[in-house]
């Protein structure tokens, strides 16, 4: 499992270490406010909802589904959260349960669309994907909802021994949720799923159950990100939190050495896949490159992670 | 024809309920419009029907639609080149990397869904180096046509983007939706096995409907440009999947079992045509409204979405039994 | 009937890693003649079929048309020199309509698209000439299989095949569908197309055959004239001869343990007449009949997998309640599937998940360890191949992915054993192997239902058979009746009672 993160683990490092010698200042980094400021923490600090939202992702796609309905649950959850703290009738926490209790439901309707009614994926999400956006809009009334809370201020932009809390917490959340897969049978299921569906079931694994899970997994994870996102900025905006995530987080699990197939999967390759994305965005950033050519290393970032996948089963049969 | 029955029902109850709460609502100018307002996603529709009713996937053509409005507008503007050669340069463009993006899908057995994301961040990201901000078009000869409109009798008029979706539709009906090249499209998104084994050329046929797919993504780039006398690098994001949702909504199946972005073979270009006008409607009928929320219209397509799916499925299972697995 | 052969294999062979699927096969088929080919799964009869039909290339031989020596790239090439196949999953595209199935590709056109009027009437010319008369506009899938399969005849026709080749076209069909089939494939040959015809059910073959090529383990055991060969001769061929001795692996046993599996009444998808089934602890229970007899189907009813529609099931006295898969290896009542790649092994996990899954299958915390010494206790006792219990299970032989799926369901301690064909596709040593295990595993008081199409690993294996015809049970042998010639009688005579 280790070798499947290594080709995004090594793609993260070689991007740092390709920015630490060409991109002046790329490494400085100066403390205020009792916190790290600089690249480096900048990219842990804004690659965390994507980090979350890749978490989320993995399992399903691992069990051989996707979720295109993340990004919109995003916004959705963190309007949500938004418009209950700018009520003024709730505190930080209550508004993280409700991001997170939003996420948990749309990713259950999720999972039952996929399992109950046995509906494809791609097309089942689909559903959340654009209803999800128009629920959000709907519930902050469209335009930016700004809003004041200490906590979710501290969760957002606070630090906790220096580092970026979120940052922080979306790597605590992925190592936790690594844990419980790798620590118990789980892991082996959702693998096992992936890879022979009819061969899971006939071995008296739960698949629906598995899978159900997976997608509420995923919905939790969005909501997780979709309130990072709103404290980070101390505000929801319903029509562009999350917009196109969803395709990121793909590419980060994908570049994290889960196959769209599903099967072989690593919690921490999409941890890595995640950063390096935003690795990519931020990196350019510095250099005053904008986007268009991110978009363009980006496109060379599917394909090598395709192909190298190809060549890596290839390889495999080869050896057999 | 059956699959595209539900759409149809909707498209005629939902104008029913339009005429019903606003009286100008069946007037002619809002069918018209509704043809214009929707041109972009119509035209589009056609290729990504095609590529899902061959089982395929294509999420680079809202990318490739902003591409190719830039291009145009750099051709109309800094070339100074005609319209009439420029816009047949943008659609072989359009072709040409939908066929790209076939050749590496076929080539190397590549899933789609992965290849057109790598094409989506491409085309987008070279359409950005091309023109951070939109480049307004000022050519007189192109002003001209994308301002020009059909007269129609009763004092009416059909603008371009109007005329450019019905002449797709009704070129589509009649020469297209009866072709061979359609029959092969089914069966390769039927039963790519049986298929092969049937003697159709399915590597062709997989690279012909991607490259139809890049030239109707272009010629929606193209009605963008016209509507909004511009070409942005930022347009059309999203129409890949508003696309699909509205071919769903018209009966075109993604498959019912098997991997998860294979399987296709049902439905057709008609119905997502249907899908589109019921989107349009949707629209209008929020607008109409007055006091609704833009939100609505998504939550609403959504919903749709959803009754759709739940709607064929019914149908499928009461239909034909002896199908599927 | 001395005509020279329309189309010949000589001296075919095909190899994929680890197997020899077809070792120097000799074939010719007449123009005029209906040819059968039969043999039981793995002898190499679609192998044969797909290099005939230009799926797979051949490795070694040729492929000899009117005496000339041919290649086919694909499918395609092949049709266009005329030889057209039916396959046995049917191979049409069910949403499309009759007539576009069958012009798929040579529709007639006209200005607008393709002409419908043209196509509509040469698709019922195509059809009347296997003598259908169908609205050639609805969809071919709301048809039956029999139909479907005729309009693929009808397809080839209409491309001006002349040769046939026909994979269990009746496979899925009912006897009175198959008849319509078979009657169609006779008129077809006796219009001067050469026609090979795979099929496994006998009276079928003496049904519809000139003469007969039986296929075993990759070679060709002979071929028969219908009007001078039996039913005997030719199961015998088969499923192979037996050295007379009885194997004395089973001497040293005498089964008289508590009945374990018990079915009263059972039936469902694939078996509609309901049987009734006893296997005690200790016991081994074979289970003889020739490609879908519904042997398989009679264990993935018992599994849970098929849907039971009547019946009692109890595994150790408990009662096991219908279509649940979970609730059967619960109570220890497993199958070891005969789709070995497709229903059992995950190719990409490691040996030692492949053996703990069944054990992990509870949601609880995983030890490595644990799975590694289950894995490392099944590779020694099971002698699988693989020194390290990592190693991906999708790169190990056949023989050892058979022992791996085995070892799984030791690992997970069941009661029972469904084994279906458990040494299909194994090399002769595992072979041995896996049946030394069964026999010891009954030893210690499994009770197991042993599958296989072979007469002598059945001898060797089981205290008790079931014979299969037809998709129900026929009769039962035990004691002094086990013998070769008797299952054989068993299986030859229910086809002639059935005819």
């Amino acid at each position: 499992m280790k070798s499947r993160a290594l080709p995004a683990a090594l793609s993260l490092a070689l991007l740092l270490a390709v920015a630490a010698v060409f991109v002046p200042h790329f490494l400085e980094f100066d403390v205020h406010g009792g916190r790290l400021h600089g690249a480096l923490a900048d990219i842990l600090q804004r690659g965390a909802p994507l980090a979350l939202l890749a978490l989320g992702l993995t399992p399903v796609i691992a069990t051989g589904g996707v979720d295109l309905s993340v990004g919109s649950v995003m916004a959705l959850a963190s309007s949500c959260a938004a418009v209950a703290v700018a009520r003024g009738e709730s505190g930080a926490a209550a508004a993280a349960g409700i991001a997170l209790g939003v996420g948990l439901a749309a990713g259950l309707a999720n999972g039952l669309l996929v399992t109950r009614a046995s509906i494809q994926p791609i097309v089942a999400t689909l559903v959340l994907l654009t209803a999800g956006r128009g629920l959000a809009v709907l519930v902050s009334g469209g335009g930016i909802l700004a809003f004041e809370s200490e906590g979710l201020e501290e969760l957002g932009r606070g630090a906790f021994a220096g580092f970026p809390s979120a940052g922080l917490l979306a790597l605590a959340i992925t190592i936790a949720t690594a844990a419980l897969v790798r620590g118990t049978t789980l892991g082996l299921h959702i693998e096992a799923i992936g890879d022979n569906e009819r061969a899971a079931r006939l071995s008296g694994l739960r698949v629906d159950r598995v899978r159900l899970a997976a997608y509420a997994f995923s919905g939790l994870c969005a909501g997780a990100a979709g309130l990072l996102v709103a404290a980070d900025v101390g505000a929801a905006d319903a029509s562009h939190v999350g917009l196109y995530q969803e395709l990121d987080a793909i590419l980060a699990v994908v570049i994290g050495g889960t196959s769209l197939a599903g099967g072989r999967t690593s919690l921490a390759g999409s941890w890595c896949g995640a950063l390096a994305i935003q690795a990519l965005s931020t990196i350019f950033l510095f250099l005053g490159l904008g986007t268009p050519i991110a978009l363009c290393v980006k496109a060379a970032a599917v394909l090598a992670a395709v192909a190298g996948a190809k060549l890596w089963t290839r390889r495999a049969e080869a050896t057999a | 024809m059956k699959r595209s029955a539900p759409g149809a029902i909707a498209l005629v109850l939902l104008v029913l309920a339009g005429a019903c709460l606003h009286g100008n609502f069946l007037s002619p100018r809002v069918g018209l419009d509704l043809l214009s307002d929707n041109a972009v996603l119509g035209v589009a529709v056609l290729g990504t029907t095609c590529v899902l009713v061959a089982g395929g996937l294509d999420l680079s053509i809202g990318s490739l639609a902003a591409l190719a409005s830039v291009v145009l507008a750099r051709l109309l503007g800094d070339a100074g080149v005609s319209p009439a050669v420029a816009i047949p340069i943008v659609l072989a463009m359009g072709a040409l990397l939908g066929l790209l993006q076939g050749a590496v899908v076929v080539a190397f057995g590549l899933q789609p869904f992965l290849v057109t994301l790598a094409g989506m961040f491409l085309f987008r990201g070279v359409a950005l180096s091309l023109a951070q901000e939109s480049i307004p078009i000022r050519d007189p000869r192109w002003t001209g046509l994308a301002t020009a409109s059909l007269p129609l009798p009763g004092g009416h008029a059909l603008r371009a983007g109007g005329v450019v979706f019905a002449a797709v539709f009704v070129l589509w009906a009649l020469f297209g939706a009866r072709s061979r090249f359609v029959a092969r499209l089914h069966a390769v998104g039927g039963d790519e096995r049986s298929a092969l084994l049937l003697g159709v050329p399915v590597r062709t046929t997989k690279l012909a409907v991607h490259a139809l797919s890049g030239a109707t993504a272009a010629l929606a780039g193209v009605l963008f440009a016209a509507a909004s006398s511009s070409g942005s690098s930022i347009a059309c994001s999203g129409l890949e999947l508003d696309a699909i949702a509205a071919a769903v909504v018209g009966g075109v199946a993604l498959g019912a079992g098997g991997g998860t972005f294979r399987g296709g073979g049902r439905g057709g270009a008609a119905g997502a045509f249907l899908g589109v006008l019921v989107f349009g409607v949707i629209a209008d009928l929020i607008l109409f409204q007055g006091t609704l929320s833009a939100g609505w219209t998504r939550v609403a397509m959504g919903g749709m979405l959803l009754l759709f799916l739940a709607l064929h499925r019914a149908l499928a299972g009461v239909g034909s039994p002896a199908i599927g697995r | 009937m001395s005509s020279p052969p329309l189309v010949a294999l000589a001296g075919v062979e095909m190899r994929f890693p680890g197997v020899v699927a077809l070792d120097g096969v000799d074939l010719a088929v007449r123009a005029g003649e209906v040819h059968a080919l039969v043999g039981e799964n793995g002898a190499g009869k679609s192998t044969l079929i797909r290099i005939l039909t230009g799926v797979h290339p051949l490795d070694a031989g040729a492929i000899l048309l009117d005496g000339a020596p041919v290649r086919f790239a694909d499918p395609r090439a092949a049709l266009a020199a005329g030889v057209a196949a039916i396959h046995q999953e049917l191979t049409c595209i069910p949403e499309m309509s009759v007539a576009a199935n069958l012009l798929l590709g040579r529709e007639p056109r006209r200005l607008l698209g393709i002409d419908r009027t043209a196509s509509h009437a040469r698709a019922r010319a195509a059809l009347a000439r296997v003598g259908l008369d169908l609205p050639v506009e609805r969809p071919l899938g709301t048809f039956s299989p029999a139909v479907q399969q005729l309009v693929a005849i009808a397809r080839a026709l209409d491309l001006e095949a002349r040769v046939l080749v026909l994979d269990e076209p009746t496979a899925s069909l009912d006897r009175r569908e198959a008849d319509l089939v078979l009657r169609c494939v006779r008129d077809v040959a006796a219009r001067g197309l050469a026609a090979l015809f795979v099929g496994h059910r006998l009276d079928e073959i003496f049904a519809v055959a000139d003469r007969i090529t039986v296929l075993k383990n990759g070679r060709r055991v002979g071929t028969f004239d219908r009007a001078t060969t039996t039913r005997l001769a030719l199961v015998e061929a088969m499923l192979g001869r037996v050295p007379d001795a009885r194997a004395t692996a089973r001497a040293d046993r005498t089964p008289a343990g508590p009945n374990v599996l018990s079915a009263r009444g059972i039936a469902g998808d694939g078996l509609d007449a309901p049987f009734d089934l006893d296997v005690a602890a200790g016991e081994v229970l074979g289970l003889a009949g020739l490609l879908g007899s519904g042997r398989s189907e009679l264990l993935r009813l018992l599994a849970g997998v098929a849907r039971r529609t009547s019946g009692d099931l109890r595994v150790g006295g408990a009662p096991l309640p219908a279509g649940d898969v979970r609730a059967a290896v619960d109570l220890g009542l497993v199958l070891s599937p005969e789709e070995r790649k497709s229903d059992g092994i995950f190719p990409n996990l490691s040996v030692r998940e492949n053996v703990a899954i069944a054990c992990e299958r509870r949601f609880r915390t995983a030890s490595k360890a644990r799975q590694r010494a289950l894995a490392a206790e099944m590779i020694h006792r099971l002698a699988i191949g693989c020194a390290d219990p990592e190693r991906r299970a999708g790169t190990l032989s056949g023989g050892n992915q058979q022992k791996t799926l085995l070892g799984r369901w030791l690992a997970a301690r069941p009661k029972a054993l469904l084994l279906d064909e458990p040494t299909r596709g194994v090399d002769v040593g595992a072979r041995a192997e896996i049946q030394a295990t069964v026999a010891e595993l009954a030893r210690d008081g499994m009770a197991t239902v042993y599958v296989s199409s072979s007469i002598e690993e059945l001898l060797l294996t089981s205290d008790r058979v079931l014979a299969l015809h037809g998709r129900r049970v026929v009769s039962e042998l035990a004691g002094e009746e086990l013998a070769e010639a008797a299952i054989l009688r068993a299986i030859a005579s229910a086809e002639d009672s059935a005819t």
